[in-house]
């Protein structure tokens, strides 16, 4: 084979090529237009990973679609035990968002041979779930910060479920070989701020996660108190 | 950097998009193997691309979007694996956008059988035409290493279309 080979095959390859889409350009300008009021809307922020951080706890808090009213527990009870009345709600909700991202949002969208699939350590981790040496499972912001946003709001993806508040879910999920399932779920606030979690099936069995650290001190504790309380529930008799 | 009224910038950029679109969607083909996929690399390109268009300087607006592309493609590794889930059978043979498997699936099999980086540079080298420093700029290795991907890749390509090639020839 050479160059000539080569261009002859992919011309080949090509014959089954779709028709253009001649709105391409417009849909581009107008996801640019978005992209560029949302820099703006940051401004400074993104330098400030705890001054995006959070007003995007808010937006966990009150942006995930299909509930009418998720309570924000106040720094101060960041420490103290949410009774059992506080965990259950947040708890199915919590879980039903991650199985509308298994089953719904995310189906299997393409084939990956066992072996073949990408490393964790790819996944850009912007604001994680760890199990502490506490047991308690907390946040952990990533290398990435908020640089992923820029990304994240210039895909499609990032429109696909509307939510309450003017927000919107993004969901995905992924099985690594040893049947270890990553499930994201991150909300995008119509300003631009944006919160997202990764968890796994380990997070609802505690001893199959690696044991991380803490949470820092740049994390909103509304936000880390939220979904402590998401897995704590998790734990509960049912 | 260059200044424009919103609406010169528009037209501008969308001038160019519509322009080039279908090549850049082409390129992104034999980088994805996927129409769609293809579709949607040369879109999230796009989008950057106008977010930089003042930055763009005249004439440099089709290498800048090749390599856009060519860069989405590579960093889709990371946002794969967020949103994949893997299996343990595949079927035998890659899918036409028709459904079918057929010859014409061939090279791009052999291309997704590449490494992602190796399948950019035989990509711009051989079917976008760039020089090997092109390819460089583009792909974000050097010179040398493009060269020696650009061989290996091909020779890669050889041998999994050899058997295809024998049949042809007799």
């Amino acid at each position: 084979m050479n160059e000539l080979d080569f261009k002859e095959l992919a011309r080949t390859a090509m014959l089954g090529e779709p028709a253009g889409a001649p709105e391409a350009a417009e849909q581009a300008v107008a996801a640019g237009r978005r992209t560029l009021r949302r820099r703006r809307a940051l401004g400074g922020l993104a330098v400030a990973g705890a001054a995006v951080a959070i007003p995007a706890a808010a937006g966990l808090a009150s942006g995930l679609p299909g509930q009418d009213r998720m309570t924000v527990f106040p720094p101060t009870a960041a420490s103290a035990a949410p009774s059992p009345g506080e965990r259950q709600p947040l708890l199915v909700r919590f879980e039903a968002l991650l199985r509308e991202a298994v089953h719904d949002r995310y189906a299997v969208t393409r084939a990956v041979p066992i072996g073949d699939e990408p490393s964790e350590v790819d996944i850009p981790p912007r604001v994680s779930l760890v199990l502490g040496d506490d047991g308690w499972v907390s946040l952990r912001t990533g290398d990435q910060g908020v640089t992923g946003l820029v990304d994240c709001v210039g895909a499609d993806e990032c429109s696909e479920r509307p939510g309450a508040d003017d927000s919107r879910l993004i969901t995905s999920s992924r099985t690594a070989d040893s049947g270890a399932r990553t499930n994201m779920a991150a909300v995008i606030r119509r300003d631009g701020t944006y919160v997202s979690a990764t968890a796994s099936d380990a997070v609802l069995d505690p001893g199959t996660l690696v044991p991380g650290r803490p949470s820092g001190g740049d994390i909103p504790v509304g936000l880390d108190e939220l979904l402590r309380m998401a897995v704590a529930a998790s734990h509960e008799p049912r | 950097m260059r200044t424009f009224t919103r609406r010169g910038r528009d037209k501008e950029f969308s001038a160019f998009a519509a322009a080039r679109w279908l090549a850049l969607r082409r390129t992104a083909f034999l980088l994805t193997g996927d129409w769609h996929e293809a579709e949607d690399v040369v879109q999230t390109a796009l989008v950057k691309l106008y977010v930089a268009w003042p930055r763009v300087r005249a004439g440099t607006a089709e290498a800048y979007a090749r390599t856009t592309v060519t860069r989405v493609f590579l960093d889709g590794r990371r946002k794969r694996s967020a949103t994949e889930l893997s299996v343990a059978d595949v079927p035998d043979g890659r899918p036409t956008p028709t459904g079918s498997v057929d010859a014409r699936g061939d090279l791009v099999v052999a291309l997704r059988a590449l490494p992602r980086g190796q399948r950019a540079v035989v990509v711009l080298r051989y079917w976008d035409d760039l020089s090997v420093e092109q390819t460089a700029a583009a792909v974000g290795v050097s010179p040398g290493t493009v060269k020696s991907q650009s061989s290996k890749g091909l020779q890669a390509l050889r041998e999994h279309l050899g058997r295809h090639y024998a049949e042809e020839a007799t």
